[in-house]
């Protein structure tokens, strides 16, 4: 039995989720293996369907109130539940905070392997899992030897798309003790955001400063842009690191992960724990007084110059044409 | 992505500030066709030029790097990128208190203004410093700090802007082609070519190994020098611009700190040497800052820590300024501390501008691109020629020896005669087994082992104690003996024997030897076979290019004898001469041969007892050579002297050197014969007699009315220089070289102090102390310096403005804070010992 | 208040990195070491809580000797000592890693000196495991949070503060507890002069850690493929804006 953890939210089953649930259909596929999954809180109808579309059998379900929305020990005493009632001997899951901490915490429980940011896992007496190391600069292969459980969070890489093998997924109720070990560091409270704008995450076009905007006046012309672009703005470790802007605008392997239809970088070199961050954006455009800084040869479409002179004769040009976010 | 034309007639590798500044100057002397190539990116490849510290404190012991560094500073204030923030070099300890003094007297020699500062004086320019911990200290106000890559930008900008330069970043060279000995093209990594007449190699840590692409050895190594940078400094938040307070060289803790925006930048010069080969330089994607900004190491920083908070504590010890920079920085060092410039021996059209500071490197380039359109450059740069290096000189070892023990003198308190310690015992005269049982004390040359003088002849002192003047000064005694004194006088009273084999020996041979040698020389070189011809060597401007003497040993074998420290070059200006046709061949016989001297009156008595072949004074003039056999060896005696005696130099084959040595030694106890080191061939005989020494006296910068060598007329066959030589005779000369007596007492007369000896370079100045510059601009300061015995006078050569140039006139030079009198003894040609050279021609 | 941070001492990478020749490790030849962005922020809290409510922090590192220098780092920004659990610097998995520090922690429980709180980076820079912290926390039955942004503690109790999405999860434990923790949490201070020298005669406690033994092995360690391999140069300076725009249009970022 191969095992996936997945969280499902608004109805929705998240797209990393899915991503494991995915390897998880090839790999019961490959193993003549069945797939189940477990879930905490609520599952709707169509979470259930989109979960049968990777031919799951099961899915397992903790819905205590008390582990909403979110109680990372009893998240993982679920999922050692669901481990226990299903015999499973992989468990899966998606690349996100969540359930990467989940799956840690049950192997702990087990002492059980979990590896982190697989991008592919063969079974042939024990585990060929390649993962990423350096956030995507290195992939590291490796072997787990044949152990009762091992625990994989697994990331988007060259994976199938779903394979329609339409099932009925059956639902089981998962009953477990929940007492003060579960409870004592789960989320007490939970602010929503005020509103204001699209996250740096979510946007659709960023535009990124680096150490070559030169100072925190310097990022009056990105702002500028970004506001004729309907863009966010980012910036670089450097920019932080000189406390020119927050952590929060921070676009990186420790910063935030984006992945937007054009990623504008002004004056960043593109290290590779910058890079990390942004090597998903569908399409870079580099600016940058330095023809031969990493991120020149990296990007898509590149510009060699000053950015505080091509900008704002950008801007001047597209405020001409009447552009507007 | 580069776009390399076809053709060019120079190729630029590097675009670090050499690079650039060599573009510019080649552009506005007027070549046309010039292509600089980085492998980095611009405006900063990455090189050193983008992580240095950017000050410049134009002082410097040498004169060369001290035109330099200011023809630099004026050419960055043109471009308006000079700040000037003033510089403070402070002293811990007496001893470089002492050295801050001559610094001084350096800066004024050359024209720098130097204030001496005591420590509340100091306070107020540096609030910052703990005053309690220096003794005082020096202030040169013209020191400043430049935009290095802003300076880059300019000048690359200027030269596009003429039309002269095409610029191609991010592109690497692969390859150079040679092609029977002449550079033909640059071939990049990514497979392009281009044509030129002309490449330079400006790429500073890595010219070694671009040169090597070449087969051609560029001498350097690179070398770490760490620095951090330390701030947010509350005392500079509210500062404007770059730099307000002035540079502080903390030079006994081998540190530097200056202020940076709102940090503070700490150096060191103090850490163990760590040298690098240019292979071991990371690209640029390898590296976390850039290749020449390497990870730091701590613990090689942990010592000078300390002394920076001792210095600056509230400053540095302010727990919330953080070092929020550090690296270990790579810069190029050299194995004798001078740049390398010129076209490499090996590769013709193939030019080296390698090893500059940012505080020079204009002034390099600027100096470089005229030697390379008009074969000379209006700052004399012979020194910095990479002609100079022996092949032992260019290995990675001695390179790597050297520059490790040449780095942590970068602030140190060097003596002008100062030996190095490292990579010795090269290169051993046949005689070296001898000559060191005669506990000779070596002082290295070119490589060879010379004595300078024997602590065998100690004896001599209590023998001629009335004529030798003994030094109380702890300095002006190191690397000095008054043996040498000694050997002066037993020399001139019976005989001594010199040990010469550091000369470099040319043999010249072939059909066009003659004609080639009138070409080259002033003299008139179509002698009689046997004689023995003195010979200035001019450029093409009729400044000195070299000083030595050519012997005619057959109608087509002429043999060339010059100094050893000169060799090299020399050879490379006669090689670059020779006539295509092949109708001479130049041999460097220098291995083969080696060379002694025997000179003072009883030196006639000697030979005749070691050869039966006739040296009378009929028998052998003066000025002419021939094979004598002493023992069972032939020898070639020339009947010069470099010492003004009675004598001849003797050239044996190597083997035979100590034998002939041997031979020469025995009989001569009977005479009284002393051997003699070159502290007395080499400086005090040489001086008496008013004999110039090539680098001191002779350089291009001089002419030869003014060096006071021009002989009654002038050859009519053409030779290097003549035009020009016949132009400078029409006129008077602007400056003349004197010969100087320098008094025993200091003119303030200060009773019971303690006597101080000029040791070279030493400013010469009118008694009230005004420094004398000529109508070309060039200082007036001692060339030469050394004790007359002979005369019981300290002696010195140096030049003064013609009309200040008359025997009689009284100057002075300073010797550690106090003057002492120079009263001119011979104005131009003369010795003041021996003046009409009775014992020399005898 | 007692805390205890745990650190590793990585390569500090540039553009590009390479593998050595067996393919087993990262190539440090022209590389410094350092310790994770999430680290620093880890040691930086740690030192502020101390300066607050007084107390001292240790910082920990499980890795080969050399890793002295990053436990000075720590200790010149205000650690007050330092804990070497020297493996040889061997690569061990994070089963063994956790295992040897738990036991250290237990030592100073047994000692009197338990950790009032104990603070790892998220995950490291290299290995990206991201579950040490995690394990420790469950060898030593603590309350654990990750990803922590915010931390605030008051009489025994602390509130950590991470992102979720856009929103914002407060969590509150009562100590001792552990945290895995994010940059973004503090913005860390730099060695002072003085704080380097100090941190050279802070005492460094020296131990030999057991391997428990991880189920996984390293085969090898591999570059991936770029599949970004430089693309179009629009162009230099202002003239290039012209080709930007077309760009734009094309991606239908902006309209035609």
């Amino acid at each position: 039995m191969i095992l996936c953890l997945v969280e499902i939210s608004d109805d929705k089953v998240a797209d990393a989720s899915l991503t494991a649930v995915s390897l998880g259909a090839k790999l019961a596929g490959e193993n003549s293996d069945s797939l189940a999954c477990v879930a905490v809180g609520e599952v709707s109808d169509s979470a259930r369907k989109e979960l049968g579309s990777y031919g799951v059998s099961t899915l397992y379900l903790a819905s205590d109130s008390r582990l909403s929305p979110f109680a990372p020990a009893g998240w993982a005493k679920a999922v050692l539940a669901a481990v226990d009632s299903s015999g499973a001997k992989v468990v899966l899951g998606g690349s996100t905070d969540r359930s990467t901490e989940v799956l840690a915490r049950a192997s702990a429980k087990l002492d059980a392997a979990f590896m982190a940011n697989c991008i592919d896992i063969k079974t042939a007496g024990g585990y060929q899992v390649s993962r990423l190391r350096w956030a995507g600069s290195v992939i590291e292969d490796a072997v787990v030897s044949d152990v009762p459980v091992a625990m994989f969070s697994v990331v988007q890489s060259e994976l199938a798309t779903p394979m329609v093998k339409e099932t009925e997924v059956q639902l089981e109720t998962l009953t477990f003790d929940i007492g003060d070990s579960e409870l004592r560091d789960a989320v007490t409270e939970v602010l929503l955001p005020t509103g204001d704008g699209v996250s740096l995450s979510d946007s659709r076009i960023v535009i990124g400063g680096g150490r070559g905007v030169g100072s925190p006046e310097g990022f009056k012309v990105l702002d500028e842009l970004a506001g004729i672009l309907g863009a966010s703005v980012g910036v670089s470790r450097v920019v932080t690191g000189l406390g020119w802007r927050p952590h929060k605008d921070q676009i990186g392997q420790t910063g935030t992960k984006i992945a937007p239809e054009l990623y504008i970088a002004c004056g960043i070199s593109g290290a590779i724990q910058h890079m990390a961050g942004c090597r998903s954006a569908k399409c870079i455009l580099a600016i940058n007084q330095d023809r031969d800084a990493p991120i020149m040869s990296l990007a898509d479409y590149a510009v060699v110059g000053d950015l505080h002179k091509i900008l704002p004769k950008l801007i001047e040009e597209l405020n001409a044409a009447g552009v507007k976010s | 992505m580069s776009g390399l034309p076809e053709r060019a007639d120079v190729v630029i590798i590097g675009a670090g500030i050499v690079g650039n500044s060599f573009a510019y100057h080649l552009a506005k002397l007027g070549v046309q066709r010039i292509v600089l190539i980085d492998k980095g990116p611009l405006p900063n490849p990455g090189g050193s030029t983008g992580h240095a510290s950017n000050f410049i404190y134009p002082i410097e012991h040498s004169k060369m790097m001290t035109r330099l560094t200011q023809d630099s500073v004026r050419q960055y204030k043109e471009l308006g990128v000079f700040t000037q923030s003033g510089g403070l070099e402070v002293a811990r300890t007496e001893e470089r208190m002492q050295e801050l003094e001559r610094r001084m007297v350096s800066a004024l020699a050359w024209g720098e203004e130097a204030q001496r500062v005591t420590p509340e004086d100091i306070k107020k320019l540096v609030p910052y410093i703990d005053e309690s911990v220096i003794i005082g200290g020096v202030y040169f106000p013209a020191v400043g700090v430049v935009d290095s890559l802003r300076a880059g930008t300019l000048m690359r900008e200027e030269a596009q802007r003429l039309g002269a330069l095409t610029v191609v970043g991010g592109t690497e060279v692969g390859d150079i082609k040679v092609e029977n000995g002449v550079v033909k093209s640059v071939v990049t990594l990514d497979g392009q070519e281009i044509f030129a007449d002309k490449v330079a190699i400006c790429c500073g840590v890595w010219s070694p190994k671009i040169a090597k692409m070449a087969g051609a050895n560029i001498p350097l190594i690179p070398t770490v020098h760490q620095m951090i940078s330390v701030g947010p400094i509350a005392l500079f938040a509210d500062t404007v611009g770059e730099i307000t307070y002035p540079i502080v060289r903390d030079m006994d803790t081998g540190m530097y700190e200056r202020q940076h925006g709102g940090d503070i930048e700490v150096g060191s010069y103090a850490h163990r040497p760590i040298t690098l080969q240019p292979e071991d330089i990371p690209s640029i994607e390898e590296s976390a800052f850039s290749p020449t900004e390497l990870p730091f190491t701590q613990e090689d920083f942990d010592p000078q820590l300390q002394d920076a908070l001792q210095l600056m504590p509230e400053l540095l010890g302010d727990e919330k300024a953080g070092v929020r920079h550090a690296i270990n920085g790579l810069i190029s060092l050299t194995p004798d501390g001078h740049p390398v410039l010129g076209e490499t021996p090996e590769v013709k059209g193939l030019w080296s501008v390698a090893a500059s500071w940012i505080k020079e490197a204009p002034g390099i380039a600027r100096a470089v691109a005229e030697w390379m359109t008009f074969g000379q450059s209006e700052i004399d740069i012979h020194e910095t020629d990479i002609a100079r290096f022996y092949p032992h000189q260019k290995s990675k070892l001695h390179v790597k020896l050297r520059a490790e023990e040449l780095f942590n003198k970068t602030y140190g308190i060097v003596h002008p005669a100062e030996q190095y310690a490292s990579s010795r015992n090269v290169r051993l005269s046949p005689m070296h087994q001898r000559t060191s049982a005669l506990g000779a004390v070596y002082f290295e040359a070119a490589g060879w082992e010379r004595p300078q003088w024997y602590e065998s002849n100690a004896p001599l002192l209590e023998k001629y104690k009335g004529s030798i003047t003994q030094r109380t000064s702890e300095w002006d005694a190191r690397w000095w003996s008054p043996i040498i004194d000694a050997e002066h006088i037993a020399m001139r009273e019976n005989v001594g024997l010199v040990d010469l084999s550091s000369f470099a020996i040319f043999d010249v041979i072939g059909a066009g030897s003659l004609s080639y040698l009138q070409y080259m020389a002033v003299a008139q070189m179509d002698v009689a076979v046997g004689r023995v011809v003195y010979t200035p060597i001019l450029d093409d401007q009729g400044g000195f290019r070299a000083d030595l003497t050519i012997m005619r040993l057959a109608k087509d074998h002429f043999r060339i004898v010059t100094g050893g420290g000169v060799g090299l070059m020399d050879k490379k200006w006669f090689t670059d001469h020779l006539p295509e046709d092949g109708s001479v061949i130049l041999y460097d016989a220098t291995a083969a041969l080696t060379t002694m001297g025997v000179w003072g009156p009883k030196a006639r008595e000697l030979m005749s007892k070691v050869t039966s072949d006739d040296v009378s004074g009929a028998g052998f003039r003066y000025g002419t050579c021939k094979n004598i056999t002493i023992g069972n060896t032939e020898v070639l005696a020339s009947r010069i002297s470099y010492v003004g005696e009675l004598g001849w130099e003797l050239y044996v084959t190597s083997d035979q050197g100590a034998h002939v040595w041997d031979l020469l030694f025995e009989a001569g106890a009977e005479f009284g014969l002393a051997p003699v080191g070159i502290g007395v061939y080499g400086t005090t005989a040489r001086i008496e007699k008013g004999y110039r020494a090539y680098g001191n006296e002779l350089t291009p910068e001089y002419n030869l009315p003014e060096t006071g060598m021009s002989r009654k007329t002038v050859k009519k066959e053409d030779f290097i220089g003549k035009t020009a030589h016949l132009s400078h005779r029409t006129k008077n000369p602007v400056a003349l070289l004197c010969t100087f007596t320098i008094g025993a007492e200091s003119l303030d007369g200060a009773k019971g102090a303690e006597r101080r000896f000029p040791l070279g370079n030493e400013v010469i100045l009118t008694t009230d102390g005004e420094r004398i510059v000529d109508a070309k601009g060039r200082p007036s300061y001692l060339t030469s310096t050394g004790s007359g015995p002979s005369v019981g006078s300290q002696l010195g050569l140096g030049y003064l403005p013609f009309d200040l140039a008359v025997e009689g006139n009284v100057f002075a030079v300073q010797c550690m804070g106090r003057l002492y009198p120079a009263t001119v003894a011979v104005v131009g040609n003369g010795s003041i010992f021996d003046p009409t050279n009775e014992r020399l021609k005898g | 208040m007692r805390v205890l941070v745990c650190v590793k001492r990585v390569p500090q990478a540039g553009g590009k990195l390479t593998l050595t020749d067996d393919k087993l490790a990262i190539d440090t030849k022209f590389l410094g070491f350092t310790i994770g962005p999430h680290e620093e922020c880890a040691v930086e809290e740690a030192v502020r809580l101390v300066e607050k409510f007084g107390g001292s922090a240790t910082v920990l590192t499980l890795g080969h000797a050399d890793s002295v220098e990053q436990l000075q780092f720590a200790m010149s920004l205000g650690v007050a000592d330092a804990i070497l659990l020297d493996n040889g610097g061997a690569e061990w998995g994070p089963i063994s890693t956790a295992n040897a520090i738990a036991k250290v922690v237990e030592e100073m429980r047994s000692k009197g000196d338990a950790p009032d709180l104990i603070l790892f980076g998220n995950e490291a820079p290299d290995s990206g495991d991201f579950q040490v912290g995690i394990r420790v926390a469950n060898a030593l039955d603590l309350p654990l949070v990750t990803g922590v942004k915010g931390v605030e503690v008051l009489d025994g109790e602390l509130v950590a503060r991470r992102e979720s999405g856009a929103a914002i999860e407060l969590t509150k434990v009562t100590l001792p507890a552990v945290l895995t923790v994010k940059e973004g949490l503090n913005l860390p201070r730099y060695p002072s002069l003085p704080g380097r020298l100090k941190a050279k005669s802070k005492p460094i406690n020296k131990v030999s850690p057991q391997e428990k033994g991880d189920p996984s092995k390293l085969v090898q360690l591999r570059l991936p493929v770029e599949e970004r391999t430089g693309g179009v140069l629009l162009g230099e300076g202002p003239d290039a804006v012209g080709k930007i725009i077309e760009v734009l249009k094309e991606l239908g970022v902006v309209a035609r």
